[in-house]
């Protein structure tokens, strides 16, 4: 058997040690399962799915000739027309599945309630700390408490309620679906542009650009990619598809969550 | 997606959605984005009625679908006129790997590799292929996958020989 070369052991090492830096992040697999189960896939059996995709194969055809001439004359970001923040309304085509996308609003008192019970214990779990329980907590003692409904937002399929722990705000991001409300991150900070909230300016924490999107959809098309450090107002959302939590980026588009927190 | 698609495709993704992760992290140096390929794989092989089921074939084909998603991502890249890489705060993959094995020059040398033969590079010593499995994953002959990873290679030695000439005093 050819014994392989110093070359080869070098290069073989260098990407075992690659490897090795990349971590797959936890959940990967559920979103994906996720994902796929939110999508229609195979519906229609035989001629039916033929014609259909000979169809798309048109749209898609005319799509690209005019996707490519606009290409050539537009001069600035691509997207939904920008109006105003949080009060415009951005329709999208739904997905079989999905919620047409609406602006936000402030949260009822049941629907806060049910967000603190299904985001405050992942919070906690993901931040190992205890919650403070009812009363106030001790000094120094760091523990998670619920702040109150009265900035929480509901968007589309998504929504988030303020926390706190020791020495910094938090929120706490969450997607619905027909089963109710679920967790999915939270974020504490001292200072501004390290998570996104409706109304405020954030920055871009990527490592390279994060893509922007003319909906919030992962197969949406891309109309910027913004390097790392822009900062960007957030105007719309949260909404809740492929899996993704997405901002409204104002004058821009969508951008995955991933991409606005530190 | 219905119960008997699910049934099928679930075990797939439990085994496959983090070694395809890994491959597509190393192809696109981005984690968001590498999720977002290795998402996207999965859901091209669920709509494909020609996706192959069973686990080896199954593989091949998703990793086919990874390597053309990450190719589409370098094209938009490349696109919007954006540059290399700067220094990101959130960890590089491949600064980590240089932080351990203090390998700069390997991760320098491997940037000049076309993206083809970066594809058979990690497919064949990342992924620890075989010559036929890089042939299959990239729809190539055995004879066209060996020629593209002794390319690369001799690419990488003339690359490296060249910088240690640089720094030689």
């Amino acid at each position: 058997m050819k014994t392989e070369s110093q070359l080869e052991l070098r290069l073989r090492a260098h990407l075992a040690a690659l490897g090795e830096a990349i971590q797959p992040p936890a959940g990967l697999e559920t979103r994906v399962l996720r994902r796929l189960r939110e999508s229609s896939a195979r519906a229609y059996p035989g001629v039916l799915r033929q014609l259909l995709a000979a169809t798309a194969l048109v749209l898609l055809t005319a799509g690209l000739a005019f996707g490519i001439a606009r290409l050539r004359t537009v001069s600035g970001p691509v997207g939904p027309t920008p109006t105003a923040g949080p009060s415009a309304s951005v329709t999208v085509a739904p997905s079989p599945t999905a919620a047409p996308i609406g602006p936000p609003r402030l949260v009822t008192a049941s629907e806060y309630g049910d967000m603190v019970a299904a985001g405050s214990p992942g919070a906690e779990g993901q931040m190992r700390i205890p919650d403070c329980g009812s009363g106030e907590p001790s000094p120094g003692h760091d523990c998670f408490q619920a702040m109150g409904g009265s900035e929480a937002l509901v968007g589309t399929s998504a929504g988030y309620f303020q926390g706190a722990r020791l020495g910094a705000g938090c929120w706490v991001y969450l997607y619905k679906d027909g089963t109710g409300w679920h967790y999915l991150d939270v974020r504490c900070a001292q200072a501004v542009g390290t998570l996104p909230r409706v109304g405020t300016d954030d920055d871009v924490h990527v490592s390279g650009c994060a893509n922007v999107r003319a909906e919030p959809a992962l197969a949406a098309r891309i109309v910027a990619c913004l390097p790392n450090g822009t900062v960007v107002h957030v105007g719309g959302g949260p909404a809740y598809r492929d899996g993704t939590l997405w901002w409204y980026l104002q004058d821009r588009g969508w951008m995955a969550h991933d991409s606005l927190v530190e | 997606m219905e119960g008997r698609e699910q049934a099928w495709i679930e075990p797939l993704v439990l085994s496959l959605s983090r070694p395809a992760f890994k491959l597509a992290a190393a192809l696109v140096n981005d984690h968001a984005v590498a999720e977002e390929i290795v998402q996207e794989a999965f859901m091209r092989s669920l709509a494909s009625p020609r996706t192959p089921r069973a686990l080896p074939e199954f593989r091949r084909w998703l990793y086919h679908i990874v390597l053309n998603l990450a190719r589409e991502h370098h094209r938009r890249r490349a696109r919007f006129g954006l540059l290399p890489l700067r220094a990101e705060p959130r960890p590089d993959p491949q600064e980590e790997a240089e932080r351990r094995l203090g390998d700069a020059e390997m991760a320098h040398a491997l940037r000049v590799l076309s993206p083809r033969e970066r594809e058979a590079v990690y497919l064949r010593f990342f992924q620890d292929e075989a010559f036929d499995e890089v042939a299959a994953v990239m729809r190539i002959g055995e004879s066209t996958a060996r020629v593209l990873v002794h390319r690369a290679l001799e690419k990488l030695r003339s690359h490296l020989a060249t910088d240690q000439k640089r720094v030689a005093p």
